[in-house]
């Protein structure tokens, strides 16, 4: 028999991917914020347009431009166009084919900093109806009167330039009064850099989402498993088959998930579905809880398909609150939802293809209950502390532990195998044993423990 | 407040008294091997004391420092002696001083914090040697000052106001006077990046804002001697000192010195204002400007925050703007003189004096500038000093901590940067 080789092979192979993984994870840019009393620029670029959001103090655009406004607010919005006029004055933006044309769309008051600020929109669109290679930022506003002023100009996203991220937008560049024009190198090669980017993005939202990969784990600690009247009991004598089993309603889940998140996804994203923050993570830690449930205890026997697909609806929503921040056209949108979900899919095939050779095996062992019955705690206590941490709107009590796992995915993982090498140690559930599996058994434990 | 004139009588008299010692001993000397020529040279000092003096006000406090330094070096245990203990090519460290409080800017060296009660005590023996009075009471008030925005000292009043809520406990050091302060100092609508809550409390984690006299830090570059170039740096947030000794040469620049809050009162009822000297003198320079003068010294540009700060160590400094100083009146000059002491005069008397003396041979070519008004109760104000040697920002600046103005100025010297400012030369 190849089998135990195989998987070894396999648990290599997986390795392999998962170091795959973890490289572009950490391809992810770092948060950047801009002091007190500084300017900030923020870029949004389209296919035939760029958004431009100016943020600027108050007391320092007085200084600047010999103006009065009160900065204890409210002055900003009457004197719009005053600061509109101001702003065009001082501002341009050029891509390959010349300079784009820029209209004042809103100004605004905020506060940023704890300080009064006038947020500006602009929008630049480019006659030819094309955004083209480098672009270039001229600026100074403030900064031509203020000589210690500083502008921190940053990308919230560009996908043809492969720029799409959930964290904070990366900085570009810090300009001043000697430093008041600043070039965004262009390299991407347009849809090809944001749909790779993007399948980054839904890859980095797993690996760095253990909320995610927890309700994943829940429902494939009982796949290889049967569900005899109101409990779980092993499936057969046959690890083969109960293997295939396991591989196929794994498969099943996951694919009836996908469905689920990828519909609301898609809802979501263009703005058809919107749902509070707080529901979303409420319904999500719902579903954890519910899976925990479903592990200890099998709730929906036959319908375990449309509920993996309902949960599905529940997480893709959260998803898509990443995608809408990328404010994207139409067509790259969908492209972004499609290639998001491609990223998703790879990452939990990850998953899938890390713990379930482990699982069906251990699942042969009577030690494998007491196991179920501790995941499923884990799952039941973390999304009940998550579920009271979302609507008393704090940290997870658990979220020390959970930062650690996510910031640990190797020892993670190193550990889960331990564990379940340890479980399958234990004496056989099945009633007929063969010699010859047995010490097949043996072998895989070794080479999963060796992984 | 520092004055020139008391300091040079002091210096005159101390210098003759130095003379007259130093050759009295030379003569106790050569008494014991010849006591035949012991008459004529005592003659021959009392003739020559007026050159005496000429050779003391070359003299430095080098020695002092040197022995002061040795004796706090002594306290130390090996692990903070490789702390205090870097090379004096170690220019990463030596430029490493800010603004910012520590946890957003950790400083190089050992912390007082982490220093025994027998280790600070020759620690300020060592700065009271560096220092003049007048310097070392700055130096402290200003860690004091920290000590109140940290919510260490119960304090009655900020700013001239009373301020009853700001009265707090020093339990646990987590008495947050900065959000319980009174109406001249209301709780912060800004923050340097960071929430007004990372104070008071907490302020020690995650690399969030950290105040304190405890927070401040000392260290040596290259080998304390009399004979070769070591700098003694010291500070932490609102105050970073390099003083620099080659032998006889010693310097104190860069030197940042800001405050905030600007004033406070001690539940003892006194009251302390740090940086009383420093704004006295440059309100009274920027006051006494004609409007014609302050026409001409206007920059053309407006500044918000000192330039050369922290980091601006490559030896470009802005273009010369303004008026030279040697076109405005005595008067004038001697409020310039005055503003310089106030910088220079962290230092022993001896040593201020030789380069102040120096500065001011330079007026010819030392300009005065501003930008956004000419007064100390104005958050625009910007002074400027800049000579072939003197540079000296002061800039009233918006409050961090409290809703009210608060200072931060810089001394530096074009060549004497860290005792020699061509290290820097790229």
């Amino acid at each position: 028999m190849k089998r135990p080789a195989s998987l070894a092979g396999l648990v290599r192979a997986l390795a392999a991917v998962l170091v795959a993984c973890g490289l572009l994870a950490a391809g992810a840019g770092a948060a950047q914020a801009h002091p007190a009393e500084t300017s900030a620029v923020l870029m949004t670029v389209h296919e035939d347009s760029v958004d431009l959001e100016l943020q600027v103090p108050v007391r320092q655009y007085d200084q600047a431009a010999d103006a009065a406004l009160d900065v204890d607010g409210g002055d900003v919005e009457e004197h719009a166009e005053e600061l509109a006029a101001y702003t065009l004055a001082r501002l341009g933006l050029a891509d390959a084919d010349g300079a784009l044309d820029l209209v004042v769309a809103s100004v605004t008051e905020a506060t940023v900093n704890d300080l009064p600020t006038a947020v500006i929109e602009v929008v630049a669109t480019a006659p030819d109806g094309s955004v083209d290679g480098d672009l270039t930022l001229d600026y100074s506003l403030l900064i031509d009167r203020i000589a210690t002023h500083e502008v921190y100009v940053s990308m919230v996203s560009d996908w043809a330039d492969g720029t799409v991220t959930d964290e904070e937008p990366a900085l570009l560049a810090v300009m001043d009064w000697e430093h008041t024009s600043y070039v965004v190198d262009r390299d991407g090669t347009g849809w090809a850099s944001g749909v790779a980017a993007t399948i980054r993005l839904g890859i980095d939202h797993i690996a760095a989402g253990p909320d995610h990969v927890l309700f994943l784990i829940l429902l494939l600690v009982p796949a290889p498993l049967l569900a005899r009247g109101r409990r779980w009991t092993v499936a057969t004598d046959d690890a083969r088959a109960d293997g295939r089993r396991a591989l196929r309603r794994a498969g099943l889940l996951v694919s009836c998930f996908t469905v689920g998140h990828t519909a609301s996804l898609a809802l979501v994203s263009t703005g058809l579905l919107s749902l509070p923050t707080v529901v979303t993570e409420s319904l999500v830690a719902g579903t954890i809880i519910v899976a925990g449930v479903h592990a200890l205890l099998p709730l929906a026997r036959r319908g375990e398909a449309w509920t993996a697909g309902a949960f599905g609806v529940v997480h893709g929503t959260a998803f898509a609150t990443t995608l809408v921040a990328l404010d994207l056209s139409p067509g790259a949108l969908a492209a972004a939802i499609l290639s998001f979900n491609v990223g998703v899919e790879l990452a939990q095939l990850v998953v899938v293809v890390a713990l379930l050779p482990a699982l069906v095996w251990a699942s042969r062992s009577t030690w494998y209950g007491t196991f179920r019955w501790g995941i499923a705690g884990v799952g039941v206590l973390a999304g009940a502390t998550w579920l009271a941490a979302v609507i008393a709107g704090r940290d997870s009590v658990l979220s020390g532990g959970v930062d650690w796992v996510v910031a640990h995915p190797w020892q993670s993982y190193a550990i889960a195998l331990a564990v379940l090498a340890g479980v399958a140690m234990g004496p056989r559930a099945a009633r007929r044993v063969g010699s010859r599996r047995d010490a097949d058994r043996m072998r895989i434990v070794a080479d999963a423990g060796g992984a | 407040m520092i004055t020139i004139r008391p300091a040079v009588r002091r210096l005159l008299a101390s210098g003759a008294l130095l003379g007259l010692a130093a050759t009295l001993a030379a003569c106790g000397a050569d008494g014991a091997e010849s006591t035949s020529s012991a008459t004529t040279s005592t003659a021959s000092s009392a003739a020559s004391s007026a050159v005496a003096v000429e050779a003391a006000a070359e003299e430095s406090n080098t020695a002092e420092v040197v022995a002061a330094a040795e004796a706090f070096l002594a306290t130390l245990d090996e692990e903070q002696l490789a702390l205090v203990q870097l090379s004096y090519d170690d220019l990463e460290d030596k430029a490493n001083w800010s603004n910012l409080p520590n946890g957003q800017v950790d400083r190089p060296g050992l912390s007082r914090g982490d220093m025994t009660d027998e280790q600070l005590a020759a620690l300020d023996a060592l700065l009271q040697a560096m220092l003049s009075d007048e310097g070392y009471e700055e130096v402290v008030e200003v860690m004091q000052a920290d000590d109140v925005l940290a919510g260490n000292i119960d304090t009655t009043a900020l700013y001239g106001d009373a301020a009853e809520d700001a009265t707090n406990t020093t339990d646990g050091g987590m008495g947050g006077a900065p959000t319980d302060a009174g109406d001249g100092a209301t709780p912060p609508d800004m923050g340097d990046g960071a929430a007004p809550a990372d104070m008071g409390d907490g302020g020690m984690a995650g690399g969030g804002l950290e105040y304190g006299s405890d927070i401040y830090f000392i260290a040596f570059y290259g080998e304390v001697s009399t004979s070769s170039a070591f700098e003694i740096q010291y500070g932490g947030h609102h105050l970073a000192l390099s003083a620099a000794y080659a032998g006889d040469t010693v310097t104190v620049a860069p030197y940042f010195a800001g405050i905030e809050p600007q004033t406070w009162t001690t539940a003892d009822g006194d009251s302390y204002e740090p940086l009383a000297g420093k704004k006295a003198a440059a309100g009274a320079l920027m006051g006494s400007l004609t409007d014609e003068q302050a026409a001409e010294s206007e920059l053309s540009m407006v500044y918000n925050a000192v330039v050369m700060g922290p980091g601006a160590d490559d030896g470009s400094y802005p273009d010369d703007e303004g008026v030279l100083v040697s076109d405005l009146s005595d008067e004038q000059q001697q409020l310039v003189t005055d503003l310089i002491a106030e910088y220079v005069g962290v230092l022993d008397e001896a040593e201020a004096e030789e380069i102040i003396d120096t500065y001011v041979a330079q007026y010819g070519e030392t300009y005065l500038s501003w930008s956004g008004a000419l007064s100390t109760d104005d958050g625009s104000t910007y002074l400027r000093l800049s000579g072939p040697q003197v540079w000296i920002e002061f800039d009233m600046e918006n409050g961090i901590v409290y809703d009210a103005l608060h200072i931060h100025s810089v001394y530096r010297d074009k060549l004497y940067d860290y005792g020699d400012a061509t290290q820097y030369a790229s």
